[in-house]
C-alpha cells in the first residue's frame, strides 16, 4: 500500500512558528508503517505558520496553525485513514483570497518539494530546461528568448535580463563570471530567502542557462550570511547537481563547464549594489565604484561578469521551457511576467506571493492580504525597502509594473511590501530608513556619508518634537542633492523613504513641527500614555511591568500613570488586556 | 589612440580617447575643484567636488575625475546647478570638518591682527618685527595695547586651561620696546605717488587708519579734523590714565610722518563743506564718529549739573578741569560710564553709577568694572533715574529699583520697574553715559544714504556708501563700537577706496573662509591634555593711592622677561595648513556655510606618535588619498578606511598610533592630503627647511 | 617602529587557518569568517598573523573587518541574541523588545552582559518578516514576540532550560 506522506514547511519562518518543534514531534510519534514524513520549505502561507500537507491517494491538503495538540489529530487521523478537516488553509474564503490571484512561476516548488533532494527537483521537472537549451538552442537563441520573455532585473533595478545577458556574451575574455545576488539586504524582504530555501535547483539551473548562454564558466552565488539555512540547501543543491554532472567539468557530457560556489556575506547592505558586490567577493570592502567600466566589460578579477538576483534567475527555467510567449502572456505595459512579494508589516495575511504584473497594489493589500491584522485602516504601503518608498493608500489602483510604481515615486524593488496602518507613523518611518542607509553607507562619498546623516539628524530632531519649520525645505534640498550626486545606487535611493513621505504625508510632518503632535502616537517624546478609567480593571498588571514604576493605584481601583515618570516605552500597553491604556 | 569630439559647456575640442572630463576641461581653460583626485593616484571619486553633468543624461551629476570623454560628448562643468551642488558637498564636508583655519584670537580680532605670529615673534626676542607684523593689519600697537576691551582674549582657548593669554598689553610691549630701540615707529616705506587724491573726514582710528593704508598704496590723503588733535574718541573718549597723549602722539604723528596731511580745527560743514571736498577729490572717506550724547530720556535731563560723558571725557582731554563737585552720579553701563566714573575719583569727587540691570548684564569690560569697584566707585545696580532737577548747584536724582524680566530683542533680560520703590540720590553733578549717536549734519550735503539708526548707509563688505566714491567707516558706519573694529574698518576701507582709485570692480578686502571648531566652552577637554598650567603674568600697575589722585597712566607695562613667558603661553591655535589648505580655498570660493547644517561632528583626534607625521583625524575630509597614496605610491598601506557610515575614519588598524606602524615618514600621504588631516610636524617641517 | 611580534601559537593557528581556507585576497572575507567561527571574534594577534601570512597588509584586512556588521573584536558572550531591526519588525515593535531585552540583560545598547552571559546585536533584517517582531537566540527564530515573552525567554536561556 502507498504510504501518506505528511511534509512539514521548514523555511526559515516555518522555523520560527514552531515547525521544527511539529517536524520533531511528528517524526518521534508517526507510524512509519503507514505514513511518511517529508521536510519541504515555505509554502508561502507565512501568516498560518507552522503549516503541514497530507496527501494520500493523489490528494494534497494543505493545514495551518499546526501546534502539538493539532499534530496529535492528525497523527490519529492519519492511523485512521483520512484527513482531519478542521485547519485547512488552503479551501476557505481566506485561502482562497490568498491563493487564487497568484501565478506561480518562480515559487512552483516552493513548499511543495523537498528542497534538499535533487531526485524531487528533477521529478518536478527540473534540469529539463538546461537540457532544451543545449539541445535545441544556441546560446545565441537562449539570449534572444530571454530578450523576447521582456524579463527584467528582480533586483530592483529592472534592466533587461536579456540584454544584460548580451553583454556578457559579447564581451571578451577567457574567463567570465556569472553572479547571482543573494545578498537580500531589504528590511521587509524575504523572497531570495524563500526561493534558496525552497527551491534551490532553480536557481541553479537558471545560472546554467545564463552560463551556457554568455559563456562564463565560473559561478559565484553571494548569499547574505543571515540565512543560514539557505546557504546551507544551497551548498547541498551545488553538491547534489555536481554529482548529478550539472555543474562542473562536461556537463551532461558536453564539454560545457560551469563551476558554481557559494559566497558568504558579512553583512553590509551596500554590497547589493554589483560593483560593491564584487569588491566583496574580491575580499575587500564593499566600495562601490563608478561605472563605466560596467561588470560586463570589467568585473570580478577585470573579468567579464553578469549579475542577476535569485528571483530573476529563478524565472529562467520556465521561460525556456514554455517559450517567451507563455511568459509574456503576463504583462502590463512594460512589464512581464510576475514578481514575488513578501508581505509583511501590519496585515492579515503575511507571506510570501507570486503574482501577474498589471495586479493593483490595492488587490494585493487587500484581496490577498486581507487589509491590516488590526481591522484599522491601511495608511500605506512601504515598496522597495530602504531605496523606495511609501504608497499612500489612495494610490492603490497603482498597477504592479516598474514604470508605474517609479511613477509614485518608490520603486518595484525587490519585492519587499510593508502594509503600515494609521497608527504608523510616517515620519518616523522615514526616520527608521535613513538610520538604516546612514549606517549601511560605505562611508566613502560625502553626499552619501554625510549627507544621509545630517538628513537623519533631522529627522530626529522633528520626531522628537524639536523640528522647525526650516527643516522641511532643508530636508527636501539635501534629500535631492544626494539624489543627484551620489555615486551608487544606496545614495542616489537614499532620500526616497523621505520625498516620498513628504510628498503623500507633509502633513504628518507639520503635526510633529508645528503642533508638536505625533497623529500616529509613536514619537514617544510627542505622546503621552494614560489610562482610561472606565476601562481599568485594576489588575495591577500594567504596574507591575512598568519598569519605571510610573503606574500606582489600588487593586480593583482604576490606575493612573505619572507623565512625568513615564518614559513612554509601551510595555503597559502591551501588557494591558482590556484595552484601558491609551496614547494622547 | 584616437581622438574623440567633446563639447564642454559649448566649447567644442578635440581631445585623446580615454581621456577624462577634467582633463578635457582642464585643457580648456575651466578651473574645476577636486580634493580627493591626485595626478598620481587612481581616481577614487569620494569627494564629488568635480562633479559635472554630462547633457542629455539621467540629469544626475557625475565625477568628472573619473568619467572619460566619449566621442559626441557634451558636457557642463560650470553652471548655477553645479556651483550649487559643490557649495552643498563643501558645506557638508565642513559640517564634519573638526579645525580651526584661523587661530580663535585673531579671528575675534575685528582688525584680523595676526596675534599667533607677534606672540612667536615676541619669544623669539624679535619685537621690531612683532610691530611690523600688527602694522600689517593695525597702525595704533600702542594705543590698542592699551585701551583694546580684548574680544580676543575672550576667545582665547587659553582660558579652558586657566586664564587667556594677555594678548593686549603685548601689543604694548611690543610697541614701547620698538620706540625704545628706535626712537619712533618704524614705518614701511610707501608706494610711488599715484597721483590721486583723497580726502578723510575725521581723524580718529578709523580716518586715521584708512589714511595710513591709503598713504602707503601711494595716494595722496588729506584728513579734516574738527578738534585741535588727532585721535578721536581714542583721545576725547578715553582718559589719559589709560591712555596717554604721548603714546597717542607717537602713533598718530607717525601717520603725518608718512606724509598724510591733517587740517586740524577744520570743522566740515562749517569751514568746509563735504560737497566741495568730494568734488575736488578722487574719493571721500567720511569718518566722523559718533560724537552725540543720546538721551536719557528722563524729564530734567537738561537741568544745569547734567552732563554728558563725552562732554564731560572732552573737556578732561582738552585739559580742563570740569567743575563736578565731590559727588557725582553717573548713568549708564558701557565702559565710558566706567572711565567718567574713573576719572571722577580721580578728580577728587566720590562717584556712583546707576545701571538698570545687574553686573551680568554690564556691557563695560569685566576687568574694568573691577578696577572701578578697586578706586571705590559705587555700582548701584538695578536702578534707573526718573526725574531729574536741579536747585543751587545741588542735584536730585529720583530713582526707581528695577527686576529682570523676560529676555528682550537684545537677548539680555528686559529690566522693569518695581513699583513703590523710589528713592532718591543727591548729587553736585549728573553724568550720563548711555550711549552716543551719529552727529551727520556736516556730510549731509554729499547725499549720503542714513540707515534708521542714524549711521551712514554703507556696504558692510566694501565700506561703499550709495554713492559711489564716496565711503564710510568707523563709529558714524557701525554705531558706536570699540576702537580696534574702527581701526580694522578703516584698513578694510582703504582697500575698497584703493580698488575703486584704480579702477577695479570694488568688492573689499577679501574673506576666507574660516572653519571653526567651535565656541570656546564646546571644544574637546582632548585639545589641552598634556597643557601645563602657567599663570597669566599681571600687569603691574600704579598704587592704588597714586592712582585715584592723578591721571598719570596707571599701568606700567611688561618687562622684556614678563612679555617672553607671556608669550610663551600661547598654545598656537589655527592651523598650519591654513595657508595652502584645498578645502579652504574652495570654500572661500564657492561661499561655503560650515554651519548651514549643525549636527553631530567628528571629535578632536590628533596622533602626535610619530617622529615626523602628524594625523589630525578631526579634520580628515574622508578623501582617502593618504590611504591610497601610502598603498599605490610606497606599497606600505600603513592606513586604510575603518569602518562604515558616517564614523568611517582613515586610520592605522586596531587603533595603533602611527608610530605603531611601518610608517616611515616619506610624506606621500601628506603630499596628496587636500586638507590638513596628515601633516608633517611643524618642527620636522622647521628642520627640512633648513 | 614598533611593530608588533606575535606568538608562536598564534602563528601555527593562522597557518593552520590560512591551509584551510587558502591564502588568496579573495579568501579575507572566509578567513575572517574561520576566525571568528574559532574564537567568536577577531582577536588582534591572529588577524595579524594571517595577514602576515597571506601577505595582506594587516591595515586591508582591518578595514575590511570593521566593514562588515558580521565581525566584532571582544569575545562574544555565550549566547548572542540578534534583535531583528527589519521594516516589519519596527512597525510592529522592535524598539520594545529591544528595549526589554537591555532592561532585562542590563545592557545600554548593544554589547556583551559582564557575566559574559549574553552578547546583545542586532541585525538588519533576518527575512523572518511575516512573524515580526523576532529575535533570533543562537541561531533560532523566535517570532511574534511581546516584551513579556522575550524576558521570559531570556530568562529561559539564562536558567540553562532553553
Amino acid at each position: 500500500m502507498e504510504k501518506t506522506k505528511v511534509f512539514v514547511g521548514l523555511g526559515s519562518c516555518g522555523i520560527a512558528a514552531g515547525a521544527q518543534d511539529v517536524f520533531n514531534y511528528l517524526d518521534e510519534k508517526i507510524d512509519t508503517q503507514v505514513s511518511e514524513l517529508e521536510v519541504t520549505s515555505c509554502v508561502g502561507m507565512c501568516y498560518a505558520e507552522p503549516v503541514v500537507e497530507i496527501e494520500r491517494g493523489g490528494k494534497r491538503v494543505r493545514y495551518g496553525y499546526v501546534d502539538k495538540k493539532f499534530a496529535d489529530e492528525i497523527i490519529q487521523s492519519l492511523e485512521d485513514g483520512v484527513f482531519p478537516d478542521k485547519n485547512i488553509i488552503t479551501e476557505t474564503d481566506a485561502g482562497k483570497a490568498y491563493l487564487d490571484r497568484q501565478v506561480k512561476i518562480v515559487l512552483k516548488n516552493c513548499g511543495i518539494i523537498n528542497p534538499e533532494s535533487i531526485d524531487e527537483y528533477l521529478k518536478a521537472g527540473g534540469y529539463e530546461a538546461i537540457k532544451k537549451a543545449m539541445h535545441d538552442y544556441t546560446p545565441a537563441e537562449i539570449i534572444e528568448i530571454v530578450k523576447q520573455s521582456g524579463l527584467r532585473g528582480r533586483g530592483g533595478a529592472g534592466f533587461l535580463t536579456g540584454q544584460k545577458w548580451s553583454f556578457l556574451a559579447g564581451a571578451k575574455g577567457d574567463k567570465k563570471f556569472l553572479v547571482c545576488n543573494a545578498d537580500e539586504g531589504d528590511p521587509g524582504a524575504f523572497m531570495d530567502r524563500s526561493v534558496l530555501e525552497g527551491d534551490p535547483h532553480k536557481v541553479i539551473e537558471g545560472m546554467l542557462v545564463a552560463s551556457y548562454a554568455t559563456g562564463a564558466g565560473e559561478g559565484v552565488v553571494y548569499c547574505r550570511a543571515e540565512y543560514p539555512l539557505a546557504i546551507k540547501r544551497l551548498n547541498k543543491a551545488i553538491k547534489d547537481a555536481e554529482d548529478r554532472h550539472f555543474l562542473g567539468d562536461n556537463i551532461l557530457g558536453t564539454d560545457f563547464s560551469f563551476h558554481l560556489h557559494v559566497k558568504e556575506g558579512a553583512g553590509a547592505f551596500v554590497c547589493g549594489e554589483e560593483t560593491a558586490l564584487m569588491a566583496s567577493i574580491e575580499g575587500k570592502r564593499g566600495f562601490p565604484r563608478l561605472r563605466p567600466p560596467f561588470p560586463a566589460e570589467s568585473g570580478i578579477q577585470h573579468s567579464p561578469t553578469n549579475i542577476n538576483n535569485v528571483e530573476t534567475y529563478a524565472n529562467i527555467s520556465y521561460i525556456i521551457l514554455n517559450g517567451a510567449d507563455a511568459y509574456n502572456k503576463y504583462s502590463f505595459k512594460k512589464s512581464y511576467g510576475t514578481k514575488v512579494f513578501a508581505l509583511a508589516g501590519k496585515i492579515k495575511r503575511g507571506g510570501l506571493i507570486e503574482v501577474p504584473m498589471g495586479l493593483t497594489i490595492g488587490e494585493i493589500v487587500e484581496e490577498i492580504g486581507g487589509g491590516t491584522d488590526s481591522g484599522r485602516p491601511v495608511k500605506a504601503v512601504q515598496m522597495g525597502g530602504p531605496a523606495g518608498g511609501c504608497i499612500p493608500a489612495r494610490m492603490f489602483d497603482t498597477p504592479i509594473d516598474y514604470d508605474s510604481i517609479n511613477a509614485t515615486g518608490a520603486i518595484m524593488g525587490s519585492g519587499g511590501l510593508v502594509v503600515m496602518d494609521d497608527k504608523t507613523c510616517m515620519v518616523d518611518v522615514a526616520r527608521y530608513f535613513l538610520a538604516f542607509t546612514q549606517k549601511e553607507s560605505c562611508g566613502k562619498c560625502t553626499f552619501c556619508r554625510i549627507g544621509t546623516k545630517r538628513m537623519l539628524e533631522i529627522l530626529t530632531r522633528i520626531t522628537e518634537g524639536k523640528g522647525v519649520p526650516e527643516d522641511l525645505d532643508r530636508l527636501e534640498e539635501l534629500a535631492h542633492h544626494v539624489q543627484k550626486t551620489s555615486l551608487c545606487g544606496l545614495g542616489q535611493l537614499a532620500p526616497n523613504p523621505v520625498l516620498t513621505t513628504l510628498k503623500y504625508f507633509r502633513e504628518e510632518y507639520e503635526a510633529h513641527i508645528y503642533d508638536k503632535k505625533c497623529p500616529a502616537g509613536v514619537c514617544k517624546p510627542l505622546i503621552t500614555i494614560r489610562i482610561i478609567s472606565d476601562n481599568c480593571t485594576g489588575c495591577t498588571a500594567c504596574a507591575r511591568v512598568c519598569p519605571v514604576h510610573a503606574i500606582s493605584g489600588e487593586v480593583k481601583k482604576p490606575h493612573t500613570i505619572d507623565p512625568d515618570v513615564c518614559t513612554r516605552c509601551g510595555l503597559c500597553i502591551e501588557t494591558c488586556n482590556f484595552n484601558a491604556i491609551e496614547v494622547v | 589612440m584616437g581622438m574623440v569630439n567633446v563639447t564642454i559647456n559649448g566649447i567644442d575640442m578635440q581631445i585623446e580617447e580615454g581621456s577624462t572630463i577634467l582633463q578635457a576641461a582642464t585643457k580648456l581653460g575651466f578651473d574645476i575643484p577636486t580634493l580627493c583626485h591626485s595626478d598620481s593616484l587612481e581616481h577614487f571619486t569620494s569627494c564629488f567636488m568635480c562633479a559635472v553633468k554630462v547633457d542629455g543624461g539621467r540629469g544626475n551629476l557625475v565625477p568628472s575625475c573619473a568619467t572619460k570623454v566619449r566621442d559626441g560628448m557634451s558636457v557642463t562643468v560650470e553652471s548655477d546647478e553645479i556651483n550649487e551642488s559643490r557649495r552643498m558637498a563643501l558645506n557638508l564636508l565642513l559640517s564634519d570638518h573638526c579645525g580651526d583655519c584661523l587661530p580663535p584670537c585673531e579671528d575675534a580680532c575685528p582688525a584680523s591682527i595676526d596675534i599667533r605670529g607677534f606672540l612667536a615673534l615676541v619669544r623669539e626676542g624679535k619685537e621690531l618685527e612683532a610691530a611690523k607684523l600688527i602694522r600689517e593689519k593695525a597702525p595704533f600697537p600702542g594705543a590698542l595695547g592699551r585701551i583694546c576691551p580684548r574680544p580676543c582674549e575672550t576667545a582665547c582657548r587659553r582660558n579652558r586651561v586657566e586664564e587667556s593669554v594677555s594678548i593686549c598689553y603685548m601689543k604694548r610691549y611690543i610697541s614701547d620696546t620698538e620706540l625704545e630701540e628706535c626712537g619712533e615707529a618704524q614705518l614701511p616705506d610707501c608706494a610711488p605717488s599715484t597721483g590721486k587724491r583723497v580726502a578723510i573726514i575725521g581723524a580718529g582710528p578709523a580716518g586715521m587708519s584708512a589714511a595710513y593704508y591709503l598713504k602707503l598704496q601711494g595716494h595722496d590723503v588729506t584728513v579734516y579734523e574738527a578738534k585741535g588733535k588727532s585721535g578721536g574718541m581714542m583721545r576725547y573718549g578715553i582718559p589719559y590714565y589709560r591712555l596717554t597723549d604721548q603714546t597717542l602722539k607717537d602713533e598718530f604723528d607717525a601717520i603725518e610722518r608718512l606724509g598724510v596731511t591733517v587740517h586740524y580745527n577744520t570743522v566740515v560743514g562749517k569751514d568746509i563743506t563735504a560737497k566741495k571736498l568730494e568734488v575736488e577729490h578722487d574719493a571721500l572717506i567720511l569718518a566722523i564718529g559718533a560724537q552725540g550724547a543720546s538721551s536719557m530720556r528722563v524729564e530734567g535731563e537738561d537741568s544745569s549739573g547734567v552732563y554728558s560723558g563725552i562732554e564731560y571725557l572732552g573737556n578732561l582731554a582738552e585739559g580742563k578741569t570740569p567743575d563736578i563737585g565731590n559727588e557725582v552720579v553717573i548713568v549708564g553701563g558701557g565702559n565710558t560710564a566706567i572711565d567718567v566714573s574713573r576719572s571722577a575719583i580721580r578728580n577728587g569727587a566720590k562717584a556712583t553709577i546707576l545701571y538698570r540691570r545687574t553686573r551680568a548684564e554690564m556691557p563695560a569690560s569685566s576687568f574694568e568694572i573691577d578696577e572701578a569697584l578697586e578706586e571705590g566707585v559705587n555700582i548701584q545696580f538695578l536702578a534707573s533715574p526718573v526725574h531729574i532737577s536741579s536747585e543751587n548747584g545741588e542735584v536730585t536724582v529720583s530713582c526707581i529699583r528695577m527686576k529682570l524680566g523676560e529676555p528682550d530683542a537684545s537677548g539680555r533680560r528686559r529690566p522693569l520697574p518695581v513699583e513703590g520703590s523710589e528713592f532718591e540720590i543727591k548729587a553736585t553733578a549728573v553724568i550720563s553715559a548711555i550711549g552716543q549717536k551719529v552727529v551727520p549734519d556736516g556730510i549731509i550735503d554729499t547725499g549720503v544714504g542714513l540707515t534708521r539708526w542714524g549711521t551712514v548707509q554703507a556696504d558692510p563688505k566694501t565700506f561703499m556708501t550709495d554713492r559711489p566714491g564716496i565711503f564710510a567707516c568707523g563709529d558714524c558706519q557701525t554705531g558706536a563700537d570699540i576702537a580696534v573694529r574702527a581701526v580694522g574698518n578703516g584698513r578694510k576701507t582703504a582697500y575698497s577706496v584703493h580698488q575703486y582709485l584704480s579702477g577695479q570692480e570694488v568688492t573689499g578686502e577679501p574673506v576666507l573662509f574660516n572653519s571653526t571648531m567651535g565656541a570656546l566652552e564646546d571644544v574637546s577637554e582632548d585639545l589641552f591634555i598634556g597643557i601645563e598650567k602657567a599663570e597669566k603674568v599681571k600687569m603691574p600697575v600704579l598704587e592704588k593711592t597714586r592712582r585715584i589722585t592723578t591721571f598719570e597712566e596707571m599701568e606700567r607695562g611688561f618687562s622684556k622677561e614678563e612679555a617672553r613667558a607671556e608669550a610663551a603661553r600661547c598654545l598656537e591655535c589655527g592651523c598650519d595648513a591654513a595657508v595652502d589648505c584645498k578645502l579652504r580655498t574652495y570654500a572661500t570660493r564657492f561661499n561655503a556655510d560650515q554651519q548651514y547644517f549643525g549636527g553631530e561632528i567628528r571629535q578632536y583626534q590628533v596622533d602626535y606618535s610619530h617622529e615626523k607625521i602628524k594625523m589630525e583625524i578631526n579634520k580628515c575630509i574622508n578623501c582617502g588619498a593618504c590611504v591610497r597614496a601610502c598603498a599605490e605610491i610606497k606599497g606600505l598601506s600603513v592606513l586604510s578606511f575603518v569602518g562604515r557610515g558616517f564614523t568611517t575614519r582613515m586610520t592605522a588598524p586596531f587603533g595603533r598610533s602611527l608610530v605603531d606602524t611601518a610608517c616611515d615618514g616619506c610624506g606621500e600621504c601628506v603630499a596628496v592630503c587636500p586638507t590638513a588631516g596628515i601633516m608633517f610636524k611643524k618642527e620636522y617641517r622647521i628642520e627640512t627647511d633648513v | 617602529m614598533g611593530l608588533k611580534t606575535i606568538d608562536r601559537a598564534v602563528r601555527d593557528e593562522a597557518k593552520d587557518i590560512v591551509r584551510e581556507i587558502g591564502a588568496e585576497q579573495e579568501k579575507v572575507i572566509p578567513l575572517l569568517q574561520e576566525i571568528q567561527k574559532r574564537h567568536s571574534y577577531l582577536p588582534e594577534d591572529l588577524v595579524e598573523a594571517v595577514a602576515q601570512e597571506i601577505d595582506v597588509p594587516v591595515s586591508d584586512i582591518y578595514g575590511v573587518a570593521t566593514f562588515y556588521s558580521q565581525f566584532r573584536f571582544t569575545p562574544m558572550g555565550k549566547h548572542l541574541i540578534k534583535v531583528c531591526k527589519g521594516t516589519a519588525c519596527h512597525v510592529q515593535g522592535a524598539d520594545l523588545l529591544a528595549s526589554a531585552l537591555q532592561e532585562e540583560l542590563g545592557l545600554d545598547g548593544e554589547g556583551t552582559t559582564d557575566d559574559m552571559n549574553f552578547t546583545l546585536e542586532t541585525v538588519a533584517c533576518l527575512g523572518c518578516c511575516s512573524l515580526a517582531p523576532v529575535v533570533m537566540i543562537d541561531g533560532k527564530v523566535y517570532g511574534k514576540l511581546t516584551s513579556a515573552k522575550v524576558k521570559k525567554l531570556i530568562k529561559g536561556y539564562s536558567d540553562g532550560k532553553n
